[in-house]
């Protein structure tokens, strides 16, 4: 499995490094940025399969940050690199919902590991996604569509049927949202 | 309360919307008739327009207001006009308006004492448009133009299939509760209603049969790879198709794209 893999790194020489690595094993590697601020401008670019992120970038936003706003906002797969972790930093860390945690120093095979199961996991969430979709709208919008319309051509009882079916799909709903 | 006509449109089945306001909620399996009924006062006129005579379960529910139904009906304190007997014979809307007017205008002079005028389109089965629920509306007004109306929710909706028609009727703009007239707070102006029916189905109008048939699936829950499957197309072309539905219908989420075609019946 193949994939495009964007590198969040500010020491040249590692993620240098980690490129090569990366493209002996078949990943692409549309780009290496250093700086908080234009990963989150080459992610919306590029569009990569996953993200390798440096927690340590050296600025007022870390990586962690950045990388729940990736999530948030794209909906791309994060796997953190790191070297050292200290338990703070860890439990931020875990937080943004990872989808893996590489310690430096490492090696070609735990790189491609970690990516491996990342890319296969974020694979299965957005087939999750993408295959609900359609489906939980119907569910949501027709149970608020009824909801809305009351009274006027619903008794209590079914509306209250109703209600209950639209906050279990909200629920379903927000799970896979936070896939 | 004596200077204001009441107008009820259909009976008031179960949880009315506007029963709430008169009713607690426990109190809401009242149905409407009885309902209106239950508020006469003694020696108050009241007019029941619907398409059938009360039946006896109303007699039994207003015997604890105080009033004899029977009793009403033989001193003429209580007219009702079964609508249905007289429905077959109107052809048109217009006939069925002055048919109305008629009523309204003869029990209005007869009776000083205003009281209620309850009408509802049970067994109706005029099919409305725009324009029939624009007469109603206006010849409605005229009927009531010296007096504060108050209008109630119409019959089953699905049966005489005119939402907008109830939509119309439900939201006038006084209401009364416990003998102070107010502001109805479900008020929607007619215009407001019929611009936004018009915006509505024009947008709808706009979509081409393939996004017609594209929104029909997405209803029924298809995602945009199963979609693409269905139609032998790509999920890129799906998605497309999709992104120009809800810009066509300046609508953001899927949600709200449901609900559109619900409403448009488009499932």
């Amino acid at each position: 499995m193949n994939g495009r893999i964007l590198i969040v790194e500010d020491e040249k020489v590692v993620a240098m490094d980690i490129r090569t690595m990366l493209k002996s094993l078949g990943y692409d590697v549309p780009g290496i940025v250093s700086s908080s601020e234009k990963a989150l401008k080459k992610v919306e670019e590029t569009k990569p399969d996953l993200v390798l992120m440096d927690i340590m970038l050296g600025e007022k936003r870390d990586g962690i940050e950045i990388a729940q706003e990736i999530r948030d906002r794209f909906k791309i797969p994060v796997v953190y690199l790191t070297a050292y972790a200290d338990d703070d930093t860890i439990q931020r860390a875990k937080k943004t919902n990872p989808h893996g945690y590489i310690l430096k120093p490492f090696d070609e095979k735990e790189l491609s590991t970690s990516i491996e199961i990342a890319l296969y996991k974020s694979g299965i969430e957005r087939k999750i996604r993408e295959e609900t979709e359609n489906a939980l709208a119907t569910i949501i919008g027709g149970t608020e569509l009824m909801l809305e319309e009351g009274f006027q051509r619903h008794d209590r009882e079914t509306l209250d049927k109703v209600r209950l079916i639209r906050n279990a799909a909200n629920i379903i709903a927000q799970i896979i949202e936070k896939l | 309360m004596n200077d204001s006509i009441f107008i009820q449109l259909g009976i008031l089945k179960q949880h009315d919307h506007l029963c709430h306001i008169y009713y607690n909620e426990t109190e809401c399996h009242e149905i409407g008739a009885s309902f209106f009924v239950h508020g006469i006062k003694r020696n108050e006129k009241c007019l029941y327009i619907s398409g059938k005579i009360l039946p006896k379960e109303f007699i039994y529910r207003i015997t604890g207001s105080g009033i004899d139904l029977n009793k009403a009906r033989r001193e003429k304190d209580f007219e009702e006009v079964a609508l249905g007997m007289h429905v077959k014979k109107i052809k048109d809307p217009d006939s069925y308006i002055r048919f109305l007017r008629l009523k309204i205008e003869s029990f209005l002079k007869d009776s000083k004492k205003i009281s209620r005028i309850l009408i509802t389109n049970e067994d109706f089965s005029i099919s409305y448009n725009n324009a029939d629920i624009a007469w109603q509306k206006a010849s409605l007004d005229k009927i009531c133009s010296e007096k504060p109306i108050i209008l109630m929710n119409q019959y089953e909706i699905r049966r005489i299939g005119s939402e907008d028609l109830v939509n119309i009727f439900r939201t006038h703009p006084k209401v009364i509760l416990k003998d102070v007239l107010f502001d109805s707070p479900f008020y929607v102006a007619p215009d407001r209603i019929l611009s936004s029916l018009n915006t509505e189905s024009n947008k709808y109008g706009s979509l081409t049969n393939k996004e017609k048939g594209i929104l029909r699936h997405i209803v029924n829950g298809l995602s945009s790879k199963n979609i693409a499957k269905e139609l032998s197309i790509s999920v890129k072309t799906v998605e497309t198709h999709r992104v120009r539905i809800m810009r066509k219908l300046e609508i953001h989420n899927i949600v709200d794209l449901v609900k559109f075609a619900m409403k448009s019946r488009i499932t």
